[in-house]
């Protein structure tokens, strides 16, 4: 396998890795949990045996995998905990608190050491902790009839890491790698062992050896073609002191079904619905200033509180998609003979794990479209006075209830000249505008069809375009921009709520029916005469801040019956220069609704991304203000 | 005798013919209390509506039947039947029989038949001197055909 091959192997399995790690890390707490059962009851000798043996199989699992995908470090670990189980079934070892707990330090260390590999680096598990089962198998106490197992580490033993390579001179003197573990077993215990592939076509055996033979013996085996080194031990450390350094770590964490949080999340907005129904009682006569009202205030604090905490356990960091990027960047590079360096910052900040889902692939379609059109080749670099080696920039930065991603490169910026060409041929843009305004060029990018893309290559013209992560965007309550400066580079920002499902949004009333508007699109409400509406063209516009601020008419957009009212309300959204209003009849109020998504395609129309209910059972649809007032 | 291979079915009543929906598509039915009309929605697409905290469409059957719309009456039911993955509310002007029907009672729909509603039938059934028309659930709600509707709208 050349090295490229094996690269992709790994990017490829390593998913696969880290899900069959997360369920065998699962299943060993539970296994560890049913053993400190048993040991505590004291008479589930026999069940003992085989929830052991169960943990035994989970590490070995974990071993294995961890050493197919290169996680020497997790492998390390489990191996040794491996042993110092298969020490307690073989040999009769007491098994004790200290055990169970060090499998449960050992455990979290697994995870942890896999949870940081999935964010880009791996501390290994300490010297220490992977000495404490040595010390395990080694009774303390008076039985002092067992065997030591497994890297136990006696008074006046040292440890050694021996390396041999077989070779055929070697093999024609006799040594191959059994008559090498039959010297080392003569000269102590082997305490672990394990071929290492370091180049191609080339195998090394690595043993652990614990000895009490001197430095001399040991060298010996030089001779031979082996490679001795002496492991530094830590100094002794006595059974006590080592007892209290335990982390204590079991019962930090509980690992819990997604669904049983989204049942949770439901059950909240449920009580959401209904404190909602109290709320339009108590606040419909006297009652408000009774103790009834005061209750009512104080539910509504409970319940915002109880969902934030059910939120914040869905929130996930961001960094762990982030990381996924890499492997995207690294085939694009080889891909597109180009030259990348991704920098990521603000990988810890968290969101709700359903936005994380649903930004994974328009994320992945961002990098793609920086590296395909942005990043210019390392010669045009070199040419314009760049560092051949680009650099794309994610960011993540959490302000409010709101999320930030940003997704800068340094390459040449969005070829404007080329998407007004595009534009004016698919009649996007008239034929004497120009494309200064970064909102209107986004715009033009995002339309369905649009590719400034001649031929389609691998990257692009895979038939989803820029439009399917402003759909995105727009679908989850964000916001997609862009800001692009000619060389210099491209900033697209993604910005997007924390957390899905509830929100505050306004109720407004349009032909006697009910909609709902999330605030976190809105500006401001205005509230306009009917006089003061001047009409251009097909445009109706409204003084506003010295300026005109352009209006649709939400019953026009519709195809309900016009209100003849001289007044109404101007729900205003969108960005500084392109802004834009929607005409209701009037803005009714104010509340915490819960978003229920729109799924069936019978019901996707535009300018509709959800629908919610206000405790009366009849679905109130959810506006997208943005969608309808621009396009 | 051969009831295990009767199959059981949903009997309901649009513009003065008698549909069947064969019962294990069906979730459930309601009287219609709330429909919010959806804009610009499909014309056959009455509106969404609430079932078990999903939103769903409510597709009128007149409608999609290519026939006029009648205001909905108290006997009006909503018939909530899954099909795929999907869950959608057929507008019905009225529903409330339960029958078992054996497999040589039921025909294939004969080419010929007139009116929209022949491209989504499975089968007609003869039960005694009753005309049951049994629907293909699946190619009702199925949105390929939304088109086509459109366009042969009127015709009958």
């Amino acid at each position: 396998m050349s090295a490229e091959q094996e690269l992709s192997f790994r990017s490829e399995f390593i998913d696969d890795y880290f899900a069959e790690c997360d369920e065998h890390l699962s299943a060993m707490r539970r296994q560890l949990l049913a053993l400190d059962g048993t040991r505590a009851s004291s008479n589930g000798a026999g069940s003992t045996a085989s929830v052991t043996e169960e943990l035994m199989r989970s590490l070995h699992s974990v071993k294995g995998l961890s050493a197919m995908v290169g996680i020497h470090e997790v492998e390390q670990l489990a191996h040794h905990m491996e042993e110092y189980l298969r020490g307690i079934t073989g040999d009769g070892l007491p098994f004790n608190e200290d055990g169970i707990d060090a499998l449960a330090a050992g455990i979290e260390a697994i995870e942890k050491m896999v949870e940081s590999r999935k964010a880009g680096s791996i501390t290994p598990a300490s010297e220490e902790m992977l000495q404490q089962f040595a010390r395990l198998s080694s009774p303390t106490g008076d039985s002092g009839n067992v065997q030591p197992a497994m890297l136990a580490v006696r008074p006046g033993e040292t440890l050694w890491d021996i390396q041999f390579s077989p070779n055929q001179e070697r093999a024609a003197l006799g040594i191959n790698v059994n008559s090498v573990r039959e010297r080392l077993c003569a000269l102590g215990d082997i305490l672990h062992a394990a071929p290492q592939i370091r180049e191609p076509g080339e195998i090394t055996f690595e043993f652990l050896v614990s000895s009490s033979r001197g430095d001399s013996e040991m060298r010996a085996l030089e001779s031979d073609g082996l490679h001795c080194t002496r492991r530094e031990t830590p100094a002794a450390l006595e059974g006590q002191e080592k007892k209290q350094e335990l982390p204590a770590a079991t019962g930090a964490f509980v690992r819990v079904e997604m669904s049983r949080i989204d049942d949770l999340m439901r059950m909240v907005g449920d009580l959401v619905i209904t404190r909602g129904r109290l709320d339009t009682v108590v606040s419909d006569g006297r009652l408000r200033e009774s103790p009834v009202g005061e209750i009512n205030l104080i539910l509504e604090r409970q319940l915002r509180e109880m969902r934030e905490s059910v939120t914040r356990m869905r929130l996930v960091p961001v960094g762990q998609i982030f990381e996924r990027m890499r492997f995207v960047i690294r085939s694009l590079e080889r891909e597109q003979r180009k030259k990348v360096r991704l920098e990521i910052s603000g990988g810890d900040t968290e969101i709700d794990k359903l936005v994380v889902e649903r930004i994974f692939d328009p994320l992945l379609h961002l990098i793609r479209n920086s590296i395909s059109h942005g990043v210019e080749s390392p010669a045009d670099r070199t040419a314009a006075g760049k560092n051949p080696e680009a650099v794309i920039t994610l960011t993540a930065k959490a302000a409010a209830d709101r999320v930030h991603i940003h997704i800068q490169d340094d390459g040449r910026g969005v070829d404007r000249s080329r998407v007004a060409a595009k534009a004016r041929t698919l009649n996007l843009l008239g034929p004497d505008e120009d494309l200064t305004d970064d909102a209107r060029l986004l715009n033009i990018l995002c339309s369905p069809g649009f590719s400034t893309r001649d031929k389609a290559d691998l990257t692009s013209g895979r038939g989803v375009g820029l439009g399917v992560v402003m759909t995105t965007a727009t679908q989850l309550g964000g916001d997609f921009r862009l800001h692009s400066v000619d060389g210099e580079g491209a900033r697209f920002e993604l910005e997007l709520p924390l957390t899905l499902m509830i929100a505050d949004a306004l109720i407004v009333n349009s032909a006697g029916q009910r909609f709902a508007i999330l605030q976190g699109g809105v500006n401001e409400i205005l509230r306009v005469e009917g006089q003061s509406v001047k009409a251009m063209e097909s445009n109706e516009l409204i003084p506003h801040r010295g300026g005109a601020l352009p209006i649709r008419r939400l019953s026009r957009l519709f195809g309900q019956a016009e209100s003849s009212a001289k007044s109404f309300h101007v729900v205003v959204c969108g960005n500084k220069g392109a802004s834009a209003g929607l005409a209701v009849d009037r803005v009714v109020g104010q509340r915490e609704i819960v978003i229920r998504p729109i799924t069936d395609p019978l019901l996707k129309v535009r300018g509709i991304t959800g629908a919610t209910e206000l405790g009366d059972g009849r679905p109130v649809l959810i506006l997208d203000v943005v969608e309808l007032t621009h396009g | 005798m051969d009831n295990k291979q009767k199959r059981t079915f949903i009997l309901f009543e649009v513009a003065g013919s008698t549909y069947a929906a064969p019962s294990q598509a069906v979730q459930q039915m309601h009287m219609i209390e709330q429909i919010t009309p959806l804009p610009n929605a499909p014309e056959f697409v009455d509106g969404a509506v609430f079932v078990r905290g999903q939103v769903i469409p409510a597709m009128n059957l007149r409608l999609r039947f290519g026939f006029e719309r009648t205001a909905n009456t108290l006997r009006s039911r909503l018939i909530i039947v899954n099909s795929g993955n999907r869950t959608v509310a057929l507008v019905a002007d009225s529903a409330r029989e339960f029958l078992s029907i054996a497999p040589d009672e039921i025909q294939p729909p004969p080419a010929a038949i007139a009116g929209l509603s022949g491209s989504y039938l499975e089968g007609i059934a003869t039960v005694g001197d009753r005309i049951i028309l049994i629907i293909d659930i699946d190619k009702i709600i199925r949105t390929e055909s939304v088109a086509s509707i459109g366009e042969r709208h009127g015709e009958s």
